[in-house]
């Protein structure tokens, strides 16, 4: 009984900055989405051509999607 | 007894190809030389890389991308998205934004500055026009979702033409090449590319060679 209390005071006392919080996250996972279709399709581009720079090219778009999760991370921990 | 002439490699199967000892005559005679890169990487003689596609006797010719200069766009534009965040925050414009709102918006917009960069860079690196001793392939990524490659023999191609414009083209001699061809895709176009006169010059002559060899049936 208590805890249903808590939990309906927890969705009433629902604040504006707690709305935009998960706002802010819902579009951090879609640009998640994003960055692993830019690993994917980085995959199909060094496949098109031999390069030096293929490598290079495929440690960024990992590091772009590392980037995006830890990003995601922040965003629910530090919002 | 007749002499029998092993030409296995120029007539095997339906590939028709300019054999490389003649590959080399023609990038003479055209006053190219064999490895040579300029313009970053914009245009490659005989690279050797290897690409989508490419046949067992097939080598690349020439490699070409759009002249660097039409990164001057992007690249500025990427500056300028770099510095914008600090700039607003300096005058103010996120005053009433809490600190913890404003950091994970600032690293949000510096990712998306990265996937710009990223974005732009690839599609100017990966889009390339290859002349090879078969063949033309052209590879244009418009965007990271939507590749078009498009093939043309060279015992099948029309006169090759090229033009060359405007304030930068002819300062920095770039511009388009269009090849014709009797398909249905009638026309594979490169656009910005350096040098295309000799890029036609050497089509043209490409494919005079592979006519020359048709003709004496080897």
């Amino acid at each position: 009984m208590i805890y249903n209390a808590e939990v309906l005071r927890g969705l009433v006392n629902i604040s504006f900055g707690g709305v935009v919080k998960w706002l802010v996250v819902g579009g951090l996972l879609m640009y998640v989405a994003f960055a692993l279709v830019v690993v994917k399709q980085v995959g199909v581009m060094t496949e098109s051509v031999e390069s030096d720079v293929n490598p290079v090219v495929k440690a960024l778009s990992w590091i772009h999607l590392v980037a995006a999760l830890v990003l995601l991370a922040a965003g629910i921990y530090i919002l | 007894m007749a002499e029998v002439y092993e030409s296995k490699k120029a007539t095997a199967g339906k590939h028709e190809f300019v054999p490389r000892e003649t590959v080399d005559e023609v990038l003479e005679r055209i006053g190219e030389i064999r490895g040579r890169k300029s313009l970053g990487g914009a245009y490659c003689v005989a690279p050797g890389t290897g690409f989508v596609n490419a046949q067992g006797d097939e080598e690349a010719v020439l490699l070409l991308r759009a002249h660097p200069i039409t990164n001057l766009k992007w690249i500025v534009t990427a500056v300028v998205m770099l510095f914008l965040p600090g700039i607003l925050v300096d005058v103010g414009a996120f005053s009433l934004v809490q600190p913890k709102f404003l950091l994970v918006g600032q690293m949000f917009w510096y990712l998306i500055v990265m996937a710009y960069i990223l974005e732009s860079f690839l599609s100017w690196y990966y889009s390339v026009f290859i002349v090879t001793n078969e063949r033309i392939v052209d590879i244009d990524f418009y965007n990271l979702l939507f590749r078009e490659v498009s093939y043309a023999t060279l015992n099948h191609i029309e006169q090759p033409t090229m033009t060359m414009g405007g304030v930068f083209g002819t300062l920095f001699r770039f511009g388009e090449v269009k090849v014709s061809t009797a398909a249905e895709e009638s026309t594979i176009e490169g656009h910005n590319l350096p040098y295309p006169d000799v890029v036609v010059r050497l089509i043209s002559e490409l494919s005079e060679e592979l006519e020359k060899r048709r003709e004496r049936g080897e």
